[in-house]
C-alpha cells in the first residue's frame, strides 16, 4: 500500500510537471494543444539521442545515469523548446493571425501530433527503449518508505523545478504578465503587455517542462513513440481538474491523478491476483483518470481551482 | 491642439456596426462626458479609441498623429489609458501586482509612481498584498482607476466609473476624478449615466443608437429639457 | 482501375455517413466530440460478433444475418451513447471533447486487451459479406457500393428530415440560445441526449458497414487518426451545418488520403514498415501547407460559414 502511494507520488510529480506546462499553454494560447504529449515524447527521445552522442561519462553512485544524462537533458530542453517555437512560428501563429477558432487550433494541433509521432516512429522505430539497463534496488528510508535512488532524484528535481516555475510566475515581470494575460487578456493588452512575448515565454516554459517530464518518465518507466500521446489523457485530466490556467490546480490535479491511478489500479490488480483472475489492469490507468475527471467536472464545472475568465 | 480628435468613426463587432460617423474632440485638461442610453455605443466608442476594436472607417488623431488601427499596447505607450466598466482588474493578482502591471511599460522605478497613485487612493495602501478579487466593489473601482493612472496617461478613458457603487462611494470617486484631472493635468473622457458625473465635465456628447445626437457644454446639455428627461429622469 | 475507384467510393460513403452523424452532433447540437471512433468501433465489433462464425478465439459466432448485425450495431452504439450521456453531456466544449477522447482510448484498450471478447490485436475474421457467395468476387465491390450508397442516401434524408422537423427546430433553438429555449419549457438536456444517441447509432451503422465490406476487423483500424480526426477534417472541409457539403468533404478528404497511397510507393524499402506513419506525415504536411497558404475565395467563404473563424466579441 505504501509502495503504491510512493510510486503514485513519483508518477504524480511527473504528471504535475506536464500539467503545469499544459495548463499555462491551454490558458494563454486559448486552445487545447493535442501535440503537447508528443513534445513530451520528443524531449525524452532527444535526451536519448544526445546520450548516444556523448562519450560515456560513467554514472553517479547508486543512480542509473551520470553526467551524460545531465548534459543530454539540458541539450534536449534546448532542442525541444526550439522545435516547439518553430512549430508555433510556422504554424500556430499563422492560424492565430487568421483568427481561427479554438476548435480549429485544437484540431490543427491534433494533426501536428500525428506528424511528430510519425517522425519519431520513423527515426527511432516503434520498439520500447530504455536509457539504461541497470536494475536499481530500492533503498529503505524511515517510515517504511522504499524508493529507488533514481526516484529520489526525480522527486527532488521535480520539486525544484515546480518551485522555480512558481517563483518565476510570482516574482518576475514576465511571470506577472503571464498571470495578467491569464486573468484578463484584453486588460493586459490595454496595460501595454505584448501578447507575442507572453506567448513565446509560454512555449518556452511548457517546453522545458515537457522535455524534463518526458525524460523523467523515460527514466522511471520506458520510452516509446506513443508515450506522450498516452500521457495526454492524465495530463488533460489533471489540468481540467485543477482548472485551466491554475498553477496550484495543475499541481493538485497532477498529484491526485498520479496517486489515484497507481493506487486504484494497484489495488484492483492485487485483488484480482488474490482471486486468481488473470488480467492486466495497469493498462487501464487512463480509465481511472477519465472517471475522475467526469466526477470532478460534474461537481465543479470549472475545475477545483478554476476561475471564470475575466 | 486637441489631444484627441475623432473624425467620422464607424465601428462595430463583426458585420454589425454599432457606432456611425462619430466625431469628438478633447483637449488636455478637459473633462468630457459621453452620455446616452444603454446600448447606444458608448463603451464601444471607448474600446475603439483604446485600440481594442478596429474601426471600419474614419480616423483617430491622437496628439496630432493618426492612430487608426493601432494596437492597445501602442495606445498605452503613447499615453492613453482605458478603464473598462467591467472586468477592469486582474482578480488573481494582488493590488500591488495590479499596479505593477499597469506600469508595465514604465522604464523607471515604480515605487515613486505607486506612491503618487496611493496619494489619490489611500485606501489601497493598506491592501497592497491583498488579492484583487477579494476587494469590495468600491475598492475594486478604485484599483481599476489606479491601475489606469500608473503610466501617467495624457488621456484617461473611464467607462462608467461609478456604476454599481453606493452613493457615498460615487461621491468619493467623482472627487477623485476631479483630483486626478487637476493634479495630473490629463484629459478625461468619461462615459457615464450619472448626473453628478456629468456635472464634473466641461462639455458633453450625447450618443444614441450609435450616433451623436447632441454636443454642447455641460450646462447647455443639462438645461436641455429633452436630454434631461430622457436620460436623467428629470 | 474501376475496381480501385469503386473501393474508394465505398469507403468514402462509409466516411460520409460518419461525417453526417458528426455534423448532427457538432453542427446542429454543438457537441464537440473528439471520440466519435468509440461508436464506430462499437458498431463494428458488435456486428462482427453477432454475425461471424464460431471461433474459440473470441466471443461471438452467432452467425446471425448481416441485417441483424447492423441493427445490433446501431442498438449497441445507441445504448452506450445513452449510458454515457448522463455523465458526459453535463460537460461542455473542451472538457467534453477530452472526455470523449478518453472514452475512445479506454475502449481501444479494452478491445486490444480483452482477447476473450475481441481476439485482441488479431481481430475477428470471416465476417460475412452480403452477396459475396452469390457473385463473382471481383464484382462484390460494385454490389457493396450500391448498398453503401443506399445507406448513405437514406441517412442523408433521415437526418435532413430530423433537422427540419419540430424536433430539429428545438435543437437549433438550443444551439442558438439555450436559456431562451429552456425558459419556453423545453428540456434541453433531453434533446441533446436524443441527438447524441441518434447520431451515435448512425456511427454504429457506419462501423457495421465497414466490417461487412472488409470481412475482417481489428483494433488498428480504429486509431484516432482514421476514426476521429479524419472525420472532423471532412466536416470542416465540407462546412459545419451543411449536410451536402459534409458529404462532399468526406469524398474530397478520402480522395486525398487514397492519393497519398501513391506517394508511399516512392519511399525506400527500408522504411516500408512505417508506411502508415509516412502517409500520416504527408497528409498532415499537405493540410498544413494548405492552411498556411491562406485559402482565398471559395474555400475562405466556406471556412467562414463553418464557424471556424472567430466572430469578434459581442458587447
Amino acid at each position: 500500500m505504501v509502495d503504491l502511494l510512493i510510486s503514485g507520488i513519483i508518477y504524480g510529480s511527473i504528471i504535475t510537471l506536464g500539467a503545469i506546462g499544459l495548463t499555462l499553454m491551454s490558458d494563454i494560447l486559448n486552445f487545447f494543444n493535442f501535440a503537447y504529449g508528443d513534445f513530451f515524447t520528443l524531449g525524452a527521445f532527444c535526451t536519448l539521442a544526445f546520450i548516444g552522442f556523448l562519450p560515456d561519462l560513467g554514472t553517479f553512485s547508486h543512480l542509473s545515469f551520470g553526467w551524460s544524462m545531465v548534459i543530454a537533458i539540458i541539450l534536449s530542453i534546448g532542442v525541444t523548446v526550439l522545435i516547439m517555437l518553430f512549430f508555433d512560428y510556422l504554424f500556430f501563429k499563422r492560424l492565430r493571425d487568421l483568427g481561427v477558432t479554438s476548435l480549429f487550433m485544437s484540431l490543427a494541433s491534433l494533426g501536428v501530433s500525428f506528424v511528430i509521432r510519425a517522425i519519431i516512429n520513423i527515426i527511432w522505430g516503434p520498439k520500447v527503449r530504455y536509457y539504461s539497463t541497470t536494475i536499481q534496488i530500492s533503498k529503505t528510508l524511515p517510515f517504511g518508505i522504499r524508493m529507488k535512488p533514481d526516484e529520489m532524484v526525480i522527486l527532488l528535481c521535480a520539486f525544484i523545478l515546480v518551485f522555480s516555475i512558481f517563483y518565476y510566475l510570482r516574482q518576475t515581470k514576465m511571470g506577472k504578465a503571464m498571470r495578467a494575460v491569464s486573468d484578463n487578456k484584453i486588460l493586459a493588452q490595454a496595460s501595454g503587455i505584448d501578447n507575442k512575448h507572453v506567448i513565446m515565454w509560454t512555449w518556452i516554459i511548457s517546453g522545458v517542462l515537457a522535455a524534463v517530464a518526458g525524460t523523467f518518465y523515460g527514466i522511471q518507466v520506458q520510452l516509446s513513440p506513443t508515450m506522450g500521446w498516452n500521457f495526454l489523457i492524465p495530463l488533460f485530466v489533471a489540468v481540467i481538474m485543477g482548472g485551466v490556467g491554475s498553477f496550484w490546480g495543475a499541481l493538485l490535479g497532477g498529484m491526485t491523478i498520479g496517486i489515484a491511478e497507481e493506487l486504484i489500479t494497484g489495488l484492483i490488480q492485487n485483488t484480482f491476483t488474490l482471486m486468481e483472475i488473470q488480467a492486466n489492469i495497469s493498462v487501464y490507468k487512463p480509465a481511472v483518470a477519465f472517471v475522475f475527471v467526469i466526477i470532478i467536472l460534474l461537481l465543479k464545472p470549472y475545475g477545483i481551482l478554476g476561475k471564470k475568465k475575466g | 491642439m486637441n489631444i484627441l480628435k475623432v473624425k467620422r468613426l464607424t465601428a462595430g463587432y463583426g458585420a454589425q456596426d454599432v457606432i456611425f460617423d462619430v466625431s469628438v474632440h478633447i483637449d488636455l485638461g478637459e473633462i468630457i462626458s459621453v452620455i446616452g442610453p444603454n446600448g447606444a455605443g458608448k463603451s464601444t466608442l471607448l474600446k475603439v479609441l483604446a485600440g481594442i476594436i478596429k474601426p471600419k472607417s474614419g480616423d483617430i488623431l491622437f496628439k496630432g498623429t493618426s492612430v487608426l488601427g493601432k494596437s492597445p499596447q501602442y495606445m498605452t505607450s503613447r499615453g492613453l489609458s482605458w478603464v473598462p466598466q467591467e472586468d477592469n482588474i486582474f482578480p488573481s493578482l494582488t493590488v500591488l501586482e495590479n499596479l505593477e502591471v499597469g506600469a508595465y511599460l514604465l522604464k523607471e522605478d515604480l515605487s515613486g509612481r505607486i506612491d503618487e497613485v496611493c496619494q489619490i487612493f489611500p485606501q489601497l495602501k493598506e491592501r497592497m498584498k491583498q488579492t484583487a478579487g477579494s476587494l469590495s466593489g468600491g475598492q475594486r473601482q478604485m484599483l481599476a482607476v489606479a491601475r489606469g493612472l500608473m503610466m501617467h496617461p495624457d488621456l484617461l478613458l473611464l467607462d462608467e466609473p461609478t456604476s454599481g457603487l453606493a452613493p457615498t462611494l460615487v461621491h468619493m470617486m467623482l472627487e477623485k476624478i476631479e483630483e486626478i484631472a487637476l493634479r495630473l493635468g490629463n484629459a478625461v473622457l468619461l462615459v457615464t449615466q450619472t448626473l453628478d458625473a456629468v456635472r464634473l465635465s466641461n462639455r458633453g456628447y450625447l450618443i444614441s443608437a450609435g450616433a451623436i445626437k447632441y454636443e454642447d457644454t455641460t450646462e447647455a446639455l443639462l438645461t436641455n429639457r429633452e436630454v434631461r428627461d430622457l436620460y436623467f429622469g428629470g | 482501375m474501376v475496381n480501385y475507384i469503386s473501393s474508394y467510393l465505398v469507403m468514402a460513403c462509409i466516411y460520409a455517413i460518419m461525417a453526417l452523424a458528426l455534423n448532427l452532433q457538432w453542427g446542429f447540437t454543438g457537441l464537440m466530440n473528439f471520440g466519435i471512433g468509440t461508436f464506430y468501433m462499437v458498431g463494428a465489433y458488435t456486428s462482427a460478433i453477432l454475425t461471424s462464425m464460431p471461433s474459440s478465439e473470441h466471443l461471438g459466432g452467432f452467425e446471425l444475418p448481416v441485417v441483424v448485425g447492423i441493427i445490433g450495431a446501431a442498438g449497441m452504439a445507441g445504448v452506450i451513447a445513452y449510458l454515457l450521456s448522463f455523465p458526459a453531456l453535463k460537460l461542455r466544449g473542451g472538457p467534453f471533447a477530452i472526455a470523449l477522447l478518453a472514452i475512445q482510448e479506454t475502449l481501444f484498450l479494452v478491445v486490444k486487451n480483452e482477447s476473450w471478447l475481441t481476439n485482441g490485436v488479431w481481430g475477428i475474421r470471416s465476417i460475412p459479406r452480403p452477396f459475396f457467395g452469390l457473385v463473382n468476387p471481383q464484382h462484390f465491390v460494385y454490389f457493396y457500393l450500391l448498398i453503401a450508397a443506399a445507406v448513405l442516401i437514406l441517412t442523408y434524408f433521415a437526418i435532413e428530415k430530423a433537422i427540419n422537423s419540430p424536433w430539429g427546430r428545438v435543437l437549433r433553438g438550443i444551439r442558438e440560445d439555450e436559456p431562451l429555449t429552456s425558459i419556453s419549457g423545453k428540456d434541453c438536456f433531453n434533446y441533446r441526449v436524443q441527438s447524441f444517441v441518434f447520431s451515435s447509432m448512425v456511427m454504429g451503422i457506419a462501423g457495421a458497414l465497414y466490417v461487412h465490406y472488409t470481412g475482417f476487423v481489428s483494433p488498428q483500424v480504429f486509431s484516432p487518426l482514421m476514426s476521429t480526426f479524419i472525420v472532423w477534417l471532412m466536416v470542416m472541409v465540407g462546412g459545419t451545418g451543411n449536410n451536402k457539403g459534409v458529404i462532399l468533404g468526406a469524398f474530397l478528404v478520402w480522395a486525398v488520403w487514397i492519393g497519398s497511397d501513391f506517394l508511399t510507393d516512392f519511399v525506400p524499402a527500408s522504411v516500408a514498415t512505417q508506411i502508415g506513419f509516412i502517409r500520416m506525415f504527408f497528409v498532415g504536411a499537405i493540410l498544413g501547407v494548405m492552411i498556411l497558404m491562406k485559402p482565398q475565395g471559395i474555400l475562405m467563404q466556406k471556412l467562414l460559414t463553418i464557424g471556424l473563424f472567430r466572430e469578434e466579441e459581442t458587447p
